[in-house]
């Protein structure tokens, strides 16, 4: 007989910048037990008030009724469950979280969640039986190693492959009327049944390069960063230009000043 | 019977030992290792728990039945601080 009250451990990493939650909340929980344990995690992190820290959340939260590929309900409700997925969801929104495992964790279930804070974290989640429990043991890889002293690499797309494409920046208009001018039919008695898909496939990546962008590779830099640098870099202009007219002293000094709290980007 | 003879520490750990090894084997090196439902409490000693490389976060059920997290992190990374909540 198990009891209803759910639980956490939240530890802060100082020397990475992360903070790790491991939570629990048995599958009779009452609602009131699983928002006191997130408000106690959202008090967590608002002590460690750093936008910089990444917020990491895993544990065994019994909630099989989130479909986690979209982040919403299954079915309508107001079990103690649903009132519980609708806390865990606008917790992870208040947070901006996102969550990881899609394999499942135990039967058919994602009962195991890992949650971030941190959208470059993950690079792989793969889940297997284990003996020890009727959970399955789960491994996540991250895109770094704390542990590692050597420089992350910044994972870059094989440039022959559609992720290598960047289809925010596609032109639509050109790829439709070039898709169009295909001949589908014909190129598809040119070949075997088996060896169609590899031409459709490379045909359609051919289009696609042709009026598609390539992705920029990631400087590794987070937006923020890029923003301060860019408004550093502005100020710097106008520092420039005004000492260059012999401008206002005044007006220098005040941006010189500014200038300075934008010395360690 | 040996009061410690729980699932955690007579099943589990072992199995994070032998893992933890076999890892450090092929070069990797784990750092974190969270685990929920150790059913542990206070009487099982953090000796007991030890994981070689490791240090080890836990809050503890002494008035419960089931349950339990706990969270490894590698002697590397620094516990800064840590909080536990156990809604009583």
């Amino acid at each position: 007989m198990i009891d209803g009250i759910c639980e956490g451990i939240f530890c802060r990493f100082y020397t990475i910048k992360t903070c790790y939650v491991v939570v629990y909340r048995p599958p009779n929980a009452p609602v009131e037990s699983f928002t006191a344990l997130l408000q106690f995690v959202s008090n967590c992190i608002q002590q460690v008030n750093d936008d910089s820290f990444d917020h990491n959340i895993t544990g065994d939260c019994n909630l099989p009724a989130i479909n986690w590929v979209t982040a919403t309900l299954k079915s309508d409700g107001f079990s103690e469950m649903h009132k519980s997925c609708r806390a865990l969801l606008s917790f992870m929104s208040e947070h901006f979280l996102s969550q990881y495992v899609r394999c499942p964790t135990r039967g058919n279930n994602v009962l195991d969640i890992f949650l971030t804070n941190n959208d470059r974290l993950i690079t792989n989640i793969s889940s297997e039986k284990t003996e020890l429990s009727d959970h399955n043991l789960i491994d996540i890889m991250f895109a770094w190693n704390p542990l590692s002293s050597e420089e992350s690499a910044i994972p870059k797309f094989d440039e022959n492959s559609f992720r290598s494409l960047d289809f925010s920046k596609a032109d639509y208009d050109v790829l439709k009327q070039k898709l169009d001018e295909v001949e589908w039919p014909t190129m598809r008695n040119l070949c075997s049944f088996e060896e169609f898909p590899a031409l459709f496939t490379d045909t359609l990546f051919q289009i696609c390069q042709s009026c598609v962008p390539q992705k920029r590779v990631p400087s590794g830099r987070p937006k923020h960063v890029n923003a301060l640098r860019r408004k550093k870099a502005r100020l710097k202009t106008r520092l420039d230009a005004l000492l260059a007219m012999n401008g206002n002293p005044v007006h220098i000094g005040m941006l010189k000043t500014s200038l300075l709290s934008y010395a360690m980007i | 019977m040996n009061p410690s003879a729980n699932s955690t520490s007579k099943w589990k750990v072992p199995e994070i030992i032998s893992f933890v090894q076999e890892e450090k084997s092929k070069n990797h090196s784990l750092p974190f290792i969270a685990l929920t439902e150790t059913w542990l409490k206070s009487y099982v000693s953090d000796a007991q728990l030890h994981v070689p490389g490791y240090v080890v976060s836990r809050p503890d059920r002494d008035a419960r039945v089931g349950g339990g997290v706990l969270l490894y992190s590698h002697g590397n990374i620094p516990v800064s601080e840590c909080h536990t909540f156990d809604d009583d």
